[in-house]
């Protein structure tokens, strides 16, 4: 019997783009069968997963992304204008399609999540990170932070 | 995409469509607490490796295990260490602290790194400390740039050869070298190739006057995988080129070549087999060939005299009509051609026949001078829409009976299929 949690039935081409649920159903077997079980995402919620299929539809036909060079530096300026709406979210909803990015491993959606916090943090100082993301300063002792601080002072441009 | 309860439908079997889609149960708990400060250091790090050094080190500041993710090796394998003298330069340079931190932590993580130094010796003996303590790196790109000369070749050349060898010996998996203008010598090439001539595709040795071409030699016969190399005339032979040919050697994309005399009538330049060209465009037919001239009129004898391969042509000083016309007969591969300044006749005939002749030829670039504005008209319709680039500072265009200056700009646009204006400054 089931738990609880909700069933979606997902077109197989769009429920490959994760990874992680594409080398389930390789590993079970469960690719030529007509039925199965439903394969279990404990760390995905339905509001989520929703979202996520919702993102993987409408990148059904992208192409394969260009391989990226370790030593290139990386952009966060170009984020497709569907993804950028699409992520017109509350905090909470982008902190939970990144772990489910993350954790179902669809690349393209891990970056474009990633890209969208780094544009949150990018420019601004410690103090303005602590307050856009609700952070806890959690160093112990009175010499770690100062220490940090002198970490963060060294790679200022002399 | 189907929402279904706890029996979901099966698709109709007849129609072979349930393999088209499969089912996916969601947890049913609640949505997890948006904390960002534990966020897992795997995403911390994808986010982070988004962030320039600076904004980075700011986030590092906020929470413990954003500073632990700070510190994981991937966000130091790539690292460009900027070494300016205050004094001297108005550039920025890399905090010396910072410099110490990164020897000390994060050393065996560098994988790429570049020195860009200013022309002091100080900055350039600064960048052979860093590199002398690079003993834990295993680099596979190494760069040293310096903005001007004298820089590197400043130092005393054993302290930089011992800096530079501790790179060789200790990383054995060096892909990328660029070491222009450094007091390289022959020895040291001898130890790059003991140690990493399975990996090296790229190196770069333009000016490098302490290497002899048996020196370079050593480098073609045991670096099998080199793709990409540049260097001086003088270290250029006809062993090197059969040597970069042998049947053991990969297809070469990229040789750059420096043709440079220091002082009018002092260097004589040896010629090459017109067989060692041959074999060499036999063995990498795509290859692209650079060749820089920075030679005053009269040294210009040996070159030109026969077919070579060359794609790209920029000649730096003076080059007389006479070689430019001789370019048009043997270059039949060129693509790119870019003449700094010529003298006060006008080059009709050798456009003319460099279109006739270079079927390949998308880019060119034209500054001291004289073309008629009729036969810059036919040179461009000759070569039609494959111009991509075309580069003519204005005072070259001697206006004729047929057109003025005006009128130039009109008929080449309709012959290239864009809109051209002549360049009012130099643009390279």
């Amino acid at each position: 019997m089931h738990s609880g949690g909700e069933i979606f039935e997902v077109d197989v081409e769009i429920v490959k783009q994760s990874v992680t649920i594409k080398t389930i159903l390789e590993d079970l077997g469960m690719n030529d069968e007509g039925d199965h079980d439903p394969v279990p995402l404990p760390n995905v919620n339905a509001a989520i997963l929703k979202k996520v299929i919702q993102w993987c539809t409408h990148h059904e036909d992208d192409p394969p992304p260009p391989k990226v060079y370790e030593n290139k530096e990386k952009r966060t300026d170009d984020i497709p204008v569907w993804d950028q709406e699409f992520l017109k979210v509350d905090q909470g909803t982008l902190f939970e399609l990144n772990l489910a990015a993350n954790y179902l491993d669809i690349k393209g959606l891990l970056d474009v999540t990633c890209k969208t916090v780094a544009n949150m943090v990018n420019r601004k100082t410690p103090e303005e990170i602590h307050k856009t993301f609700n952070l806890k300063n959690d160093f112990t002792g009175p010499g770690r932070e100062a220490q940090v601080q002198q970490e963060n002072q060294r790679c200022e441009e002399k | 995409m189907k929402r279904g309860g706890r029996d979901s439908d099966r698709n109709s079997s007849e129609e072979g469509t349930a393999e088209k889609s499969k089912k996916l149960r969601t947890t049913n708990e609640h949505s997890q607490t948006c904390d960002w400060g534990n966020l897992l250091q795997d995403i911390i790090l994808q986010v982070f490796k988004y962030l320039p050094l600076l904004d980075r080190a700011h986030a590092s500041q906020v929470c413990r295990n954003w500073n632990q993710v700070f510190h994981m090796p991937d966000l130091w394998r790539c690292f460009e260490f900027e070494l300016n003298q205050p004094a001297t330069s108005y550039l920025k340079a890399t905090h010396p602290e910072l410099i110490k931190q990164i020897i000390k932590r994060h050393s065996n993580h560098l994988q790429y790194v570049s020195f860009k130094v200013d022309s002091s010796k100080e900055s350039a003996e600064a960048a052979c400390d860093i590199l002398s303590q690079l003993v834990n790196c295993s680099l596979k790109t190494l760069g040293l740039i310096s903005t001007a000369r004298p820089s590197f070749m400043d130092l005393p050349k054993s302290h930089f050869i011992s800096a530079l060898t501790v790179v060789f010996v200790n990383s054995k998996s060096l892909s990328s070298l660029k070491i222009d203008d450094t007091p390289v010598d022959d020895p040291s090439l001898k130890v790059l190739v003991a140690n990493n001539s399975d990996t090296l595709k790229l190196l770069k040795m333009s000016s490098c006057p302490h290497v002899s071409p048996a020196g370079i030699l050593c480098v073609a016969d045991q670096c099998h995988g080199l793709r990409e190399l540049a260097l001086n005339y003088h270290l250029l032979s006809d062993e090197l080129l059969l040597a970069l040919s042998s049947e053991k050697h990969v297809r070469l994309e990229h040789l750059r070549i420096d043709v440079v005399s220091e002082n009018p009538g002092q260097t004589h330049f040896h010629t090459i087999q017109k067989s060692s060209w041959d074999a060499f465009i036999r063995h990498s037919p795509k290859v692209n060939l650079v060749m820089y001239f920075f030679l005053y009129e009269e040294e210009f004898d040996p070159f030109f005299r026969y077919e070579i391969p060359a794609t790209h042509l920029y000649f730096g000083r003076s080059v007389s009509k006479d070689v430019l016309g001789r370019v048009g007969m043997t270059c039949p591969r060129l693509v790119e051609l870019v003449v700094c300044a010529n003298g006060l006749r006008p080059l009709d005939e050798e456009l003319i026949r460099i279109a006739e002749r270079c079927k390949n030829l998308s880019a060119i670039g034209l500054g001291e001078c004289e073309v008629s504005c009729s036969a810059f008209v036919e040179f461009v319709k000759m070569c039609g829409g494959r111009l991509s680039q075309l580069s003519i500072m204005e005072e070259v265009l001697i206006p004729d009976q047929k057109y003025s200056l005006e009128q130039i700009h009109w008929e080449v646009s309709k012959h290239l299929g864009r809109v051209w204006f002549p360049d009012m400054m130099p643009t390279w």
